[in-house]
């Protein structure tokens, strides 16, 4: 890694760091070209910043689109209109572009300051120049594709939480949409009590079901993991392909035959049970509310097992041979062996995938719209289109593409990750991992 | 009679267009529509078309009837759109105030040489939207070899009465089968005694007329007819009546035009009939009739020819090609050969156009959950007012 | 030399646990490649599989009258360019990350993971007009940028936590003699990380094939359509046709079940070393 040698700073030097502090604020690479002598990042910065100036009426239109969201134009045609969503979005575009320029303003400037401090103003080459930004070329591309292709959606989808686009009067071109502010979380949390009621139902079984569905998987697939290294049966490997297969076979096409498989009255599953005997009255796996929830968790575990058998088998094998041995000098038992020595490891080894699946569950849209398709349907249905197994990510799928009414879908967006992201940072910081070193 | 003066009116036009447009320069018109037929259908008739016009080609895009709606909001801002696309009529409304659809060119004579239904059903507030290439509704299926001609029957009381019989004397077997959890279906239980959805026109959007004593009592019906198929809704599925259906395992079953191509390829023996007309009505109830459009998109940069084409694919050489393929309905009056149509034809007379209007999309989702409930049970009065609040909000 | 096999109760008890759970994993397989074969166009509702008959007229539809191998060659050209894309991107981010310091890193990294959770399907509309204004709708470069922006994340933090289990030394035995930073990476590091890489190669790979939402978004010409866009379409619009759909999925699922088979040491080793190491 660098070492950065610093040079104790004279009088002079103070003033003419002072100089270069103004030079790299007032345009960037100023400092770079005149008193450092860095031609190359010098006209870079420039370069970069001349592009922005030029681009600077575009970006303020935008950015006054942005707050007034166009106006109706009823006499022009329709393609001529203001489209007030597509102005939300270059507006935030153009926020993320600013953004990113005002972080490259800061580098730059921090960066001729560095370079004074450090080499005073001698020439320094191409390559030299390239592999001291290695860092910040590294991370451009995925910085630069995250900000636009993650960042801007988000920040495009909460801002939508608190306008007014829906249907049926609110959907450009036709029409546009203004802001309203906090009306919508008004409306959802206090208005009515039917959506109250359905969004705390909604909520509390998308809870239960990320961790009933993360917790379900992976001690699944741990069980299995652990039966098949232990045991002495020579066609492990066969089973162990057999139980490959849920993952590898696209889950929409496995969840659509399910349905079909677990229809109370038509599907086989009750009919070869009704036939063996085992059971008289059919089940009703997908139409009951609380058997549906049954059978969803039951279903996603199906799925989802050979996942972590795979990743806690790797895991296992992982572990070094000298921690058996001297286990077994010691007179331990493949039990005791087991659950004292190989478990935890595992487990402090997986815990923080452990967090991440728990989130990915809670927005697994696949696993319950294929399946269920959110049904069957209850008693609120018929007025908040959200179903018994529901979880909050296909209601919000539901309420988007049903009744486009995009501003509500947002503020349940906004409410899902301000109350997520809270318990997620909180359980990662906790990891030992996380704890202990450079994250 | 008529056909053929109809007929010669639109030769007339296409051949004053034809030297009108004699001279323009090449153009593509993109073409939305589903698979499974009507892709074959636009492919044929493009290449039909650009016989006529040599500069204008036809490029079919798959974009499946039910996503065109919400598609062509963005595409056609967005400069990526279609110019002509297919949509349903109920989505009319959404269409029209969206801004996305032009009207109709020539509304009288498009208007003059299509079914009645067709024509009410595209158009709203007084305005004609669109050409209609199809149209369609439902009608009683009924399987020969379970059920006479004569045995089918024509209340929804002899229906009962006749599956209380079947279902005893065919123990795995099902009298009438329904997809219970479909307001596209349930509707007609609504529809005793003129009651209309959003009212005689379609228009009301201050009421939907789902709560109304009429349509209660209908409903009540419905929830009665449990007892002669005592299966869950959520077991009720399309698709697994579909199957059951197909593979014998009903005798009457309530569903559309486009599965007679599967029954005769597994080859069931079926015929159609209309549907029974509820207590108290003498006529089969109101269904839902479907009109399948073509609709210019506002955002296209060849209306004109893009008008010409739609105009082309009312005309009768192509709804005859269209009947060929597809098997469905034709918007204009045309003598099709099937053994089917007749029922359908009938049930027809006495549908009414899916409401258009915008509030009809909040409709579904409403009147599905409705339905399923109360054939499960809910008090009716309590779910179609539920269902009205929804629809209306 | 052949193990003697010890034939005891316990064995006998895991034997038969593990056959119930192969028959309970086996059970909608069965009925899937039953479906695929079968002729008419709903699923058979017979309690045999197989029991209506057996026909390959679903294949030959596939390959004769829909575009399914223009459709296989996009889905496999963009999960291609997905895999190499996400691989080279995370794993530089994830080296810059594991062996830089600098201000607001531990900040970068929790959001990494943080912005995972926010369900939207409303942003996709502001990916939509991206791609527009960039010229990138209706490409399959466009659909892949959007994939691969949705890989790095997670895939970043992966492979982090791995590259910070190979000792610094190694860098440092480098840097000493001279070697850029970018040839550390490549040249060292890089090699040293192949179980990881390889683990994310194939998980990224497998993403798009089925994937119907962002297609669906971003393509739109018959000649850029992909598997999931052109299958699905036989399960839309009042059509039927799930045995077609099974028979496009089946053969979608057999070389991906043959891949993971043969790959299954493979896959093993690098799922172990995508846990943090200690």
């Amino acid at each position: 890694m660098e070492t950065s040698i610093s040079v104790q700073p004279t009088p002079a030097d103070a003033g003419v760091r002072k100089k270069v502090l103004i030079a790299s604020i007032l345009f960037m690479g100023l400092g770079h070209i005149v008193y450092l002598r860095q031609y190359l990042k010098g006209v870079f910065f420039a370069a970069v910043e001349a592009v922005f100036i030029a681009f600077l009426p575009k970006i303020i239109k935008a950015l006054i689109n942005l707050q007034t969201l166009g106006e109706p134009k009823p006499h022009l045609p329709v393609r001529l209109r203001d489209n007030s969503i597509f102005m939300l979005i270059d507006g935030v575009v153009v926020v993320a572009i600013v953004a990113v320029l005002i972080a490259i303003y800061i580098i730059s400037v921090r960066d001729a300051l560095n370079e004074f401090s450090q080499s005073r103003s001698r020439r320094v080459g191409i390559r030299e120049s390239i592999n001291k930004a290695f860092p910040v070329l590294g991370l451009a591309p995925s910085i630069g594709l995250i900000a636009f292709f993650v960042i801007v959606p988000l920040v495009f989808s909460a801002c939508v939480a608190f306008t007014n686009y829906s249907s049926p009067s609110h959907i450009p071109p036709n029409n546009t949409v203004d802001w309203v502010g906090l009306d919508n979380f008004r409306a959802l949390f206090g208005g009515s009590k039917i959506w109250t009621q359905a969004l705390g139902r909604v909520a509390a079984w998308t809870l239960i079901w990320g961790a009933l569905a993360t917790v379900t998987c992976y001690f699944g697939g741990m069980l299995m993991a652990v039966v098949l290294r232990e045991s002495k049966i020579r066609i492990a490997p066969i089973f162990r392909t057999i139980f490959i297969l849920p993952y590898a076979i696209p889950s929409v096409i496995s969840m659509l035959v399910w349905q079909n498989l677990l229809n109370a009255t038509f599907g086989t599953v009750n009919r070869t049970l009704r036939a063996i005997g085992i059971i008289s009255t059919n089940i009703p796996w997908i139409g009951d509310p609380t058997w549906a929830k049954f059978t969803a968790v039951m279903i996603n575990l199906w799925a989802g097992f050979p996942y972590f058998m795979l990743l806690i088998t790797g895991s296992m094998s992982a572990i070094s041979q000298d921690i058996f041995e001297a286990a077994e000098i010691d007179g331990a038992s493949k039990w005791q062996v087991c659950r004292k020595i190989v478990l935890p490891i595992v487990i402090y080894q997986t815990a923080p995938l452990i967090i991440m699946s728990f989130t990915h569950n809670v927005n697994n849209f696949g696993a319950i719209f294929f399946l269920t398709g959110g049904n069957p349907v209850v008693s609120d249905t018929t007025t908040t289109n959200a179903a018994g197994t529901d979880i909050l990510v296909t209601w919000i799928y539901k309420l988007t593409v049903n009744l486009n009414q995009y501003h509500y879908a947002s503020v349940l967006a906004v409410m899902i990750f301000l109350v997520l992201a809270p318990i997620a940072i909180f359980n990662l910081r906790r990891t030992r991992s996380f704890r202990e070193g450079e994250l | 009679m008529r056909r053929s003066i109809l007929a010669a009116i639109l030769g007339l036009l296409l051949v004053f267009s034809l030297t009108s447009y004699a001279l323009a320069k090449d153009v593509v018109l993109t073409v939305w529509e589903s698979t499974g037929g009507p892709d074959e259908f636009i492919k044929q008739a493009g290449e039909a078309f650009t016989k006529l016009y040599p500069n204008i080609k036809i490029n079919y895009v798959n974009v499946e009837l039910g996503d065109s709606t919400t598609q062509i909001a963005w595409d056609g801002p967005a400069g990526v759109g279609p110019d002509l696309f297919a949509a349903p009529h109920d989505k009319l409304g959404e269409l029209v105030v969206g801004g996305h659809v032009m009207p109709t060119a020539d509304p009288e004579q498009v208007g003059a040489a299509v079914l009645e239904s067709c024509r009410n059903a595209l158009t709203y507030d007084g305005v004609m939207y669109g050409y209609p290439v199809s149209a369609e509704t439902y009608a009683l299926f009924y399987n020969k070899t379970l059920i006479s001609e004569d045995q089918v029957p024509k209340t929804w009381e002899e229906l009962k009465a006749f599956c209380k019989k079947f279902n005893a004397e065919n123990p795995g077997k099902y009298g009438f089968l329904m997809d219970v959890g479909n307001g596209y279906y349930t509707i007609i239980f609504t529809t005793s005694q003129g009651n209309r959805l959003f009212g005689p026109t379609g228009t009301d959007t201050t009421n939907t007329n789902i709560n109304s004593p009429d349509s209660v009592e209908g409903m009540k019906f419905f929830q009665s007819l449990r007892e002669i198929l005592d299966v869950p809704a959520a077991d009720l599925t399309t698709s697994i009546c579909d199957s059951v259906f197909q593979s014998g395992g009903a005798a009457m079953y309530i569903t559309g035009l486009w599965n007679v191509a599967n029954f005769e390829n597994a080859g069931l023996k079926f015929g159609v009939a209309p549907l029974p007309s509820l207590p108290g009505n003498d006529t089969p109830p109101a269904s839902f009739s479907g009109t399948r459009a073509m609709f210019v998109s506002a955002y296209s940069d060849h209306i004109e020819e893009a008008e010409l084409f739609a105009k082309f694919l009312v005309s009768e050489e192509m709804q005859k090609l269209r009947f060929d393929i597809t098997g469905t309905l034709p918007a204009i009056l045309l003598e099709v050969e099937s053994p089917y149509t007749e029922g359908f034809l009938k049930q027809l007379e006495y549908a009414f156009p899916m409401p258009s209007i915008p509030q009809m999309s909040a409709y579904w989702s409403a009147m599905n959950a409705a339905s399923a409930n109360i054939w499960d049970g809910a008090d009716v009065q309590a779910e179609l007012d539920a269902a009205n609040a929804a629809i209306l909000q | 030399m052949r193990a003697r096999a010890r034939i005891n109760l316990a064995t006998i008890i895991v034997l038969v646990f593990l056959t119930i759970v192969a028959l309970a994993v086996l059970y909608p397989v069965v009925y899937i490649v039953s479906a695929a074969f079968t002729p008419g166009s709903s699923i058979a509702l017979d309690l045999v599989p197989f029991g209506s008959g057996f026909t390959l007229e679903h294949f030959r539809f596939l390959f004769k009258n829909t575009n399914y191998p223009i459709w296989f060659a996009n889905t496999l050209i963009i999960a291609i360019s997905t895999s190499i894309c996400t691989v080279v991107l995370a794993s530089l981010s994830a080296y810059v990350f594991s062996r830089f310091r600098f201000t607001l890193k531990r900040t970068m990294m929790m959001a990494l993971l943080i912005l995972q959770i926010f369900p939207s399907f409303i942003g996709m509309v502001a990916i939509y007009v991206i791609l527009l204004r960039i010229g990138g709708l209706n490409t399959l470069w466009g659909l892949v940028l959007v994939y691969v922006a949705g890989n790095i994340p997670y895939n970043t933090w992966l492979v982090k936590s791995y590259l910070d289990t190979i000792p610094r030394s190694l860098d440092e035995a480098a840097i000493i003699d001279g070697a850029s930073h970018f040839r550390v990476y490549w040249q060292i590091v890089m090699p040293v990380a192949r179980p990881i890489l390889t683990f994310l190669a194939i998980a990224s790979f497998t993403g798009p094939w089925m994937d119907f939402i962002f297609p669906k978004l971003v393509l739109r010409s018959a000649d850029k359509q992909t598997l999931a866009l052109g299958l699905f379409s036989f399960v839309t619009d009042k059509k039927n046709q799930f045995t077609t759909f099974a028979a496009g999925a089946l053969l979608v699922a057999v070389p991906f079940i043959i891949f993971f088979v043969i790959s299954q040491k493979l896959l093993i080793e690098s799922l172990g070393a995508s846990a943090v190491k200690e």
